[in-house]
């Protein structure tokens, strides 16, 4: 399939710059890239806007952005899957009569239009869908490889007129580390079936002997709240491909390990024999977590070094 | 004021099975209102108790699941005056626009609307679009990822969560948001609520009444399960020092 003509890519953050405008490449004949902040010198795209968000919410000025990325004449729009960039997609596809294809973890172009799949039912199926005519797609991170033969262009810092419909009151920056588990080798993944807060000390000893990062389900994010957010694997969270994966007090939802179908080696540790977490592991441990967690340790002291 | 909070009926997707060809077995998976669209009821419901003479109505967009009574009883026994649906073959598998133009059409059609609340995403889909998509079909300011609303009235104040920050806006009215769920916890409403909900006002409207004419622009090839990963499945149910020195050993090449 040939390329198509003009794709743009619009992105919040610089690696899914860098991925989207990879995958631009890769379908379009033309890349554009408008970036949603200042904090981008260059990218590798044909053309790059920047845009100095610093007085505004890119709530506020939509109709001077969707001006921006009509005159661009795009056959093919991919952002990324952040807050932002899912707001610009459904306003874009409304732009273009069309819907966003969401959350998209392959892009293909064939003869009939733009290919894509999608995890759907909290991961219970994976949805493949069909738009012939102007596309918009919300790329999963990790989807296309950053690296492309495209030479850089230096980034234009534009603005845009707020509509005076939504006001940016202020901006609080929130207290979220740069967190980046799906790039670490071990992960100790935790469950609401270690209990209790203080047992988190096991998990954290385990993970500075593995050197291992540490991330959890979505309950242990969001309603014990023991981990921040970003830590949290999932089908609405990260997906990772570590070399091993240790679950502990992690039922086994698809909802949680459709995020790490692509780790090496699973190991589970679960007090019920039964959890579907071991039809899907390698090694599997039936017992108390902390029982379990305490014997590893021992295990590693007396193996290792 | 008069809020419009939008919900989608879904399978539960914990009791959605996979057939032996791959396909999912929807039929034996129960009904159930999404449950980030329950944070817009409660939100809507309780902005509406906070600001004297509002009132809240229901509004929903679907085919086969609108004869389930067990759902409307539900929606309405959170704390909407009314309930609004959109019924017609097809819009069960419609994509995003053909929705979200059914839900603007109903609500020019409910109309003097000055607030719409969505859910982040569906229970299903999770696509997290309908609610910017409908404020850009009816022409109002739009903003999703809605952790907090204030209101005087006349305009809204909102926290807007971003991946790093948050921040804070000013919408005038008309508007629609998106909601996230940590904005409240949902009621899980009392025997007597759901007596009531059999009484209160529903108002069906058709395709036809409404004018709607939107085709599907993405089209479903396929819903498949993902192929499984084979895994070794080493089992132990007893932990001799043998067996934690053996698997402590292949952890540690992994280092």
């Amino acid at each position: 399939m040939s390329k198509v003509k003009q794709v743009l890519a619009i992105a919040s953050g610089k690696q899914s710059a860098a991925e989207l405008t990879a995958g631009a490449a890769l379908l379009g004949e033309q890349v554009s890239l408008i970036y949603l902040g200042k904090d981008i010198a260059q990218a590798a795209a044909d053309s790059v806007i920047a845009l100095d968000l610093d007085n505004v919410s890119i709530t506020s000025c939509v109709p001077a952005l969707l001006k921006m990325i009509g005159d661009l004449q795009p056959d093919i729009v991919l952002t990324d899957c952040s807050r932002d960039g899912r707001y610009v997609a459904a306003q874009t596809a409304v732009m273009f009569g069309t819907a966003a294809v969401t959350d998209a973890s392959t892009v293909e172009l064939c003869d009939d239009g733009v290919h894509t799949s999608r995890l759907v039912y909290g991961g219970k199926g994976i949805k493949k869908e069909l738009r012939s005519g102007r596309a918009v797609v919300c790329v999963s991170s990790g989807t296309f490889d950053a690296a492309t033969s495209k030479p850089m262009k230096a980034a234009e810092i534009a603005t845009l007129p707020a509509d005076g419909r939504v006001t940016l009151v202020s901006r609080s920056s929130s207290e979220v580390q740069d967190i980046d588990i799906s790039a670490a080798k071990r992960i100790i993944g935790v469950g609401r079936g270690l209990k209790e807060e203080g047992n988190l000390r096991y998990i954290e000893r385990l993970a500075e002997s593995l050197n291992a990062e540490i991330a959890c389900t979505r309950p242990v994010a969001e309603e014990m709240k023991w981990y921040p957010r970003e830590r949290y694997i999932g089908v609405s969270g990260i997906t990772v491909k570590p070399e091993v994966y240790i679950a502990v007090g992690i039922s086994g939802q698809i909802q949680h390990t459709i995020g790490v179908t692509g780790a090496k080696t699973i190991i589970a540790i679960n007090r019920d024999k039964d959890a579907p977490i071991f039809s899907q592991c390698d090694i599997g441990i039936v017992g108390d977590a902390v029982d379990s967690l305490e014997a590893l340790l021992a295990g590693l002291g007396r193996v290792g070094e | 004021m008069k809020i419009v909070v939008c919900y989608k009926v879904v399978r539960d997707s914990q009791q959605i099975k996979e057939a032996p060809d791959g396909k999912l077995i929807m039929s034996e998976a129960e009904e159930e209102i999404g449950q980030y669209d329950l944070n817009a009821v409660e939100a809507g419901v309780c902005l509406a108790a906070e600001n004297e003479g509002s009132s809240v109505i229901a509004l929903t967009c679907a085919d086969a699941s609108l004869q389930n009574m067990k759902m409307r009883k539900g929606i309405l026994s959170r704390g909407p005056a009314e309930l609004v649906t959109v019924g017609g073959a097809g819009l069960d598998e419609a994509d995003s626009y053909v929705v979200a133009d059914a839900l603007r059409k109903a609500v020019e059609k409910i109309g003097d609307v000055d607030l719409v609340i969505c859910g982040e995403g569906s229970g299903d889909m999770y696509a997290q679009q309908m609610g910017t998509m409908l404020g850009a079909m009816l022409g109002m300011p739009t903003v999703n990822g809605v952790s907090g609303i204030k209101t005087d009235g006349t305009s809204l104040e909102v926290t807007r969560e971003l991946e790093k920050t948050s921040e804070t806006l000013k919408l005038s009215l008309p508007a629609v948001v998106s909601v996230t769920s940590s904005i409240n916890t949902p009621r899980i409403p009392a025997l007597r609520e759901i007596m009531q909900a059999g009484k209160k006002p529903v108002t069906m409207y058709t395709k036809t009444d409404l004018g709607l004419d939107a085709e599907p622009s993405v089209l479903t090839q396929s819903i498949l399960a993902p192929e499984k990963v084979a895994r070794r499945q080493e089992i132990y149910t007893e932990l001799t020092e043998e067996t934690v020195d053996n698997i402590c050993r292949q952890l540690l090449k992994t280092i």
